[in-house]
């Protein structure tokens, strides 16, 4: 007899994860994020297939950060077990050095998200890693290389999330079943988010932040300001690649 | 403020789970039905809702006849009445299909159109929204409807409108919430009775097992088998 209420108890162990666990990691890729926007940079988060849910928790919110955009990989993730994909890929990204690079990637391992890492660490961008450690580990990279992830970022939060993201056993079903991945990040991600505007609106750059409940002339105007100042970088129509 | 958040969040889990569960189950029923008759699930979500349809279709762990319906400005343009009925006219459904639609608010044009278009098809359609933001917004499509009111199962995040945000302490502004946990969670489970219901009726080649997982070498060539049957109306592009 299934359990139907499983998913609700799996999601209650990781939010306690979340809670317990993985707080000071949050702290830390929210520091990292709160820096980089400081100084003019931007956030630009990716995730391959499912994990796209990961990156859109992130970026064109309402209420959420004006300089923040998708990394959007035009085959949706079948190429991404092909060497070489991500590395021509990134050669199309506008990336500078005060931005910050946040990758959302259960495994880690796939060549696609090793070649993006890579190339986001060899121009010197921070990288914030969202993976599952263990599973990360358990798992070969499929990269030629032997890397992954997690290897290349400088916070990981760790989301707990077993190597191959599913988690039910059904019975008359041989394999596990039912990702459970985008439920254990989404208690991740939001706390980082909400950290970042919350400091960035204590410390004087309330202008980076899509401020929806306020209707005042002079909250639109500072908005309309900063939507010009980042819009080279923005407009999601400005290049093939980035969405 | 971040312990506000696991809290917003564990309150989240106790509301779908006191007050959808029979909303779910009916969903899974009718999703594990359509698939008996040979039908596919289509996921449709605009702008950040894809994410509701990526959680569904072609996932590892998930089920196997899914597809997405992709709108390709990725939502851009969803105010704009006729980007819906558009997007679905290239769009394969068929009455024995089920079309599942996630959106916060039910009245965007872009998510009522393709509302619209997947009845006139016959396939039964199934819609996860806020219903008190769904219930109080002003339709914004020139037919006055709006995406739940077209639906044979609705199920609701239980998000109050405009309590899909958090206020950030010492400041006057609403920020990025969590409505999309609940939707997730109501994803999954759906996922989960399916797939309890499809090896009740003996389809499990209907489910995609994780490669590396414990599945039965012998049963790969019937999943593949199955795959191949499928393609040609559960491909991505």
């Amino acid at each position: 007899m299934m359990n139907e209420n499983q998913i609700f108890d799996i999601a209650r162990q990781y939010i306690n994860h979340a809670r317990y666990n993985q707080s000071m990691n949050i702290e830390l890729a929210s520091e990292i994020i709160i820096n980089s926007l400081k100084k003019g940079g931007i956030l630009i988060a990716f995730g391959s297939g499912h994990s796209i849910a990961g990156a859109l928790e992130l970026v064109n919110r309402r209420g959420g950060l004006i300089p923040a955009r998708l990394l959007i990989e035009p085959s949706f993730g079948k190429y991404e077990v092909i060497e070489g994909y991500g590395s021509r890929l990134m050669e199309e990204v506008d990336l500078r050095e005060n931005d910050v690079f946040f990758i959302i990637s259960n495994s880690g391992i796939n060549p696609l998200i090793v070649e993006i890492a890579e190339k986001v660490k060899s121009k010197g961008v921070k990288l914030i890693a969202l993976t599952s450690l263990k599973g990360s580990k358990e798992l070969r990279s499929n990269h030629s290389s032997g890397k992954k992830l997690y290897e290349f970022a400088d916070v990981v939060i760790d989301n707990n999330v077993p190597a191959l993201d599913v988690c039910i056993s059904i019975e008359g079903i041989e394999a596990d079943v039912v990702g459970i991945s985008s439920i254990a990040n989404s208690v991740l991600l939001q706390p980082v988010i909400i950290r970042v505007i919350q400091v960035l609106k204590e410390d004087g750059f309330g202008h980076l932040v899509y401020d929806v409940s306020s209707n005042s002339e002079e909250t639109q105007l500072q908005q309309q300001k900063t939507f010009v100042l980042y819009k080279d970088r923005l407009l999601r129509n400005d290049n093939a690649i980035i969405g | 403020m971040k312990d506000r958040i696991f809290d917003e969040a564990l309150l989240i889990l106790d509301r779908v789970q006191k007050t959808q569960m029979i909303s779910i189950k009916d969903a899974a029923d009718t999703i594990a039905q359509s698939m008996k008759q040979g039908g596919i699930l289509q996921g449709f979500g605009s702008g950040y809702y894809l994410s509701g349809a990526r959680e569904l279709c072609h996932r590892v762990g998930g089920l196997m006849p899914t597809k997405i319906i992709y709108e390709p400005s990725y939502g851009r343009f969803e105010s704009i009445q006729g980007v819906g009925t558009k997007t679905m006219q290239t769009v394969d459904v068929r009455p024995e299909d089920v079309v599942v639609i996630t959106s916060h608010s039910s009245i965007i044009p872009s998510v009522v159109e393709v509302a619209i278009e997947a009845k006139k098809q016959g396939a039964s359609l199934i819609v996860i929204t806020s219903m008190a933001g769904a219930q109080r917004l002003y339709p914004l499509h020139a037919t006055g409807k709006k995406a739940y009111q077209l639906a044979d199962v609705v199920i609701d995040t239980c998000f109050p409108y405009s309590e899909d945000m958090f206020d950030v302490e010492g400041n006057d502004t609403q920020v990025v919430g969590l409505s999309y946990y609940a939707t997730v969670v109501i994803l999954q489970t759906i996922t989960m009775l399916v797939i309890g219901k499809l090896a009740d009726l003996k389809l499990s080649q209907l489910i995609i097992g994780a490669s590396g997982s414990k599945l039965d070498p012998k049963k790969v060539p019937i999943m593949r088998d199955t795959y191949q049957e499928y393609k040609k109306r559960t491909q991505r592009y």
